[in-house]
């Protein structure tokens, strides 16, 4: 096989990266960046941008048979290659939440626990029950884009009345807020905005078990719908 | 994964090497419509669609093994198996090179800071930022010159090598060399400048 120079391989990686050449030479140019460190960064970096053009297309529905055709398929290989194995522990159901609280720092818990407590006789007033309500609280963790932040939302369930607090987030850049959202079914809504230093304190006038997922973005002020990733967030139900 | 939460790409991907049915079920559940339509694309026509998706899913089932998710994510594998299958399909099945390796990256969010994991976000959240990507994507396809835009459709859904695409245009093959690769390169600058990185 010849050996493709830098030049010649050039002016092929975006055709390589589109899987637009011919098997020979795309052959030729996999050997020419397997010694290339150069076009081997810059094809993958062509391979990644075209990776996503797949996402501009429209979703399309399946018919219902489908899912099942493929989990019956999927269903039988495995019956097939060994027998059902009792060492394949299923799915847990809540393994998301349970990830979240094996997340929780001991250092932090007391912080929260008592930023709860504070939080629940909050709620009590805010809901106006004289006898304490049934509160429950989530704690949430801030990412590698927050890794200081942690947060308490607390909430009494069934009441549309919670608080949410938040410390140790980025700080803001000039014009920047930090919004908080609720997600049902993929949909955000906008539960508040604050400018606030690297802290927030919310108010939350919905019943957080409504909803799926509680966070807070980094926004260049307030958006109808999230423009970025959060930089804290977990599940509520 | 009825009634089951779902959980990240990272856990679901060693939950499919486990063969655990489950995996499968919750990666149907989060890009079978997109994979049905990517294939649609292709393919142009339901049956053949749904077709190419039941065997793209088999295969991610019979490969998960060789998934290593610190190299790409299981949607980019998981489409690119598709998109393959797909136009194996249109063309008859000629092609050699049917199997990705699943070595590509997805877009990640966060452009200053290292990107964030998967497993970092709730399952909703993922789902509103594949949303987010996708309007991103289709803003920067839209953005690019007609001619470009053209040669990387050719080349992506219809599967053309870029003398096909040279004789279809009736462009110069050099001129189509470049418009793939400016193309690819203007997409990559496009969602770099809104904080995705390719």
């Amino acid at each position: 096989m010849t050996r493709l120079t830098c030049a010649e391989v050039e002016p092929l990686l975006g055709a390589r990266a589109l899987d637009a050449l011919p098997q020979e030479l795309a052959s030729q140019v996999d050997d020419h960046v397997r010694g290339c460190a150069d076009h081997a960064e810059t094809l993958a970096e062509l391979h990644r941008t075209a990776a996503v053009l797949p996402l501009m297309v429209d979703d399309r529905e399946p018919s219902p048979a489908l899912r099942e055709r493929i989990i019956d398929l999927v269903r039988r290989e495995t019956a097939g290659s060994e027998p059902q194995d009792e060492r394949r522990q299923p799915v847990r159901s809540t393994n998301r939440q349970r990830n979240v609280f094996q997340r929780f720092r001991p250092a932090a818990t007391r912080l929260m626990l008592a930023a709860s407590l504070v939080l629940a006789l909050g709620i009590g007033y805010l809901v106006g029950i004289r006898t304490q309500p049934e509160l429950r609280t989530v704690q949430l963790h801030g990412n590698q884009l927050a890794p200081e932040a942690e947060g308490t939302l607390v909430y009494a369930p069934g009441q549309s009345s919670a608080v949410l607090t938040v410390s140790g987030l980025p700080a803001l850049k000039a014009g920047q807020v930090y919004e908080a959202w609720l997600i049902r079914n993929n949909a955000p809504i906008d539960i508040g905005v604050a400018n606030t230093d690297r802290r927030l304190v919310l108010r939350i006038s919905r019943d957080p078990t409504s909803y799926q997922v509680v966070a807070i973005t980094i926004e260049p002020g307030e958006q109808a719908q999230p423009t970025t990733n959060p930089v804290i967030a977990a599940n509520v139900s | 994964m009825s009634g089951a939460a779902p959980g990240s790409e990272r856990e679901m991907a060693a939950l499919l090497r486990q063969g655990e049915v489950a995996a499968i079920e919750w990666l149907y559940e989060q890009y079978g419509r997109l994979a049905l339509g990517l294939a649609y694309r292709i393919v142009r026509d339901d049956a053949a669609a749904e077709d190419v998706v039941q065997d793209a899913f088999l295969a991610v089932w019979r490969n998960a093994k060789a998934f290593d998710a610190d190299r790409g994510s299981l949607r980019t594998w998981l489409l690119a198996i598709v998109r393959n299958r797909a136009i194996d399909h249109v063309r008859g099945a000629t092609r050699l090179a049917s199997f990705p390796p699943p070595l590509w990256g997805s877009v990640r969010l966060g452009r200053a800071t290292p990107a964030p994991s998967a497993e970092q976000f709730p399952d909703a959240w993922e789902a509103v930022s594949l949303e987010l990507e996708r309007k991103q994507v289709r803003e920067a396809l839209e953005s690019l010159p007609q001619q470009q835009r053209e040669s990387l459709e050719l080349a992506y859904f219809e599967g053309l090598s870029q003398s096909e695409i040279a004789d279809r245009t009736k462009l110069p093959l050099g001129t189509v060399k470049s418009r793939m690769r400016l193309g690819l390169e203007k997409i990559r600058s496009f969602l770099q400048a809104r904080g995705l990185e390719p």
